[in-house]
């Protein structure tokens, strides 16, 4: 049998790594396409949206003085709005002569230029001395320390329960507005609390 | 000071009973122990009703309970057949009275009184006027029909 000479076997090499190597590009390729796309995110973040982030924390500090804490199971933040959506909301506000306030609602939203929380949705507030609202949306303006609501509202404060169309509660001075159509029942002395 | 006659009701201590309240706004001042009600002001306590520009409810230092009411602009307060008027009404549920000033009137059917100050008993039918500098006690009283003299009352003479 005669032995391949030297040309023959540069060919029979040439075809072979020119085989392997076609070979090994077609792998990559085919690996590249039937790759499973990335794991999407549980809902899909809308396009303005920079940062989704779930429970998480939000505070305010004047000086070393903490003025309140917001913590929410969800928020989706718009750095360009400076705005966060957020879902499942609470805030605790501290001091001032209202002794604090701790107010709760489904969704919301910070807005950190104005220094402005909205609450919405089943919004419910509890102050330190015991007085109890209830309405569908409400504004804490953490820089005057105002909490108001341009919405139907529900008190109950001790014998004091009263219906309104809007409120503006100062932090500051203890003091309450109600506006439109005010109707309130003052319970007698014996009565229960 | 004059007693209440012999056999009137006694006097009710009202506190007990809830106040409605309906304005066009409410100051609540807890600092303050008041609640401020302004525009179109009526309040009711059962058979009382207070109409105002503005009510003001003070809580005493005890619980909360309502230590007086003063309504303040264009007050009348309906009590069954009994209409108080005046520019300013002090409530004490407590003492069941109204004090009323400011060119006060009560009147009861026909019947009518003013003065310098009235206090209105709300649980006995009667008010106490007090005359001022220029304001004396005037009261303008209708006899009941068949209250005067009868006829044959006039013929016994002896």
């Amino acid at each position: 049998m005669q032995m391949p000479n030297t040309r023959q076997i540069r060919r029979i090499l040439a075809v072979v790594i020119v085989a392997s190597t076609v070979a090994l590009v077609v792998a990559i390729l085919f690996r590249q396409f039937r790759s499973t796309p990335p794991e999407t995110a549980s809902k899909p973040i809308s396009p303005e949206v920079d940062m989704s982030l779930s429970k998480l924390t939000f505070s305010e500090m004047k000086g070393n003085e903490k003025l309140w804490d917001l913590t929410a199971e969800r928020a989706d933040y718009d750095k360009e709005a400076a705005l966060a959506k957020l879902t499942g909301v609470r805030t605790e506000i501290y001091g001032g002569k209202a002794g604090g306030v701790t107010i709760t609602s489904k969704t919301g939203s910070y807005h950190e230029a104005q220094h402005l929380v909205i609450m919405q949705e089943k919004v419910h507030a509890v102050t330190k001395k015991g007085m109890v609202f209830d309405t569908e949306q409400l504004e804490y303006h953490s820089g005057p320390g105002l909490v108001v609501t341009k919405r139907p509202v529900k008190v109950v404060d001790g014998r004091l329960t009263l219906t309104a169309q809007g409120m503006e509660m100062s932090l500051h001075q203890e003091e309450v507005r109600f506006r439109g159509a005010v109707h309130a029942v003052i319970e007698g002395a014996h009565a229960k609390r | 000071a004059p007693q209440p006659a012999a056999g009137s009701p006694a006097k009710r201590d009202r506190s007990s009973k809830p106040i409605n309240v309906k304005a066009d706004e409410l100051k609540a001042d807890n600092k303050g122990k008041t609640a401020i009600f302004t525009g179109r002001v009526v309040a009711r306590q059962e058979d009382v009703t207070i109409y105002s520009d503005k009510l003001i409810v003070y809580y005493g230092e005890k619980d909360d309970q309502v230590d007086k009411i003063e309504a303040i602009g264009a007050v009348r307060i309906l009590q069954t057949n009994r209409v108080g008027t005046g520019g300013h009404a002090l409530y004490e549920s407590k003492e069941g009275k109204i004090t009323l000033s400011i060119n006060p009137k009560v009147t009861q059917e026909k019947d009518s009184v003013t003065g310098k100050v009235i206090v209105y008993y709300l649980d006995e039918d009667r008010s106490v006027v007090t005359s001022g500098e220029n304001a004396r006690v005037e009261a303008v009283i209708h006899p009941k029909p068949g209250s005067g003299p009868k006829k044959n009352d006039a013929k016994k003479q002896p």
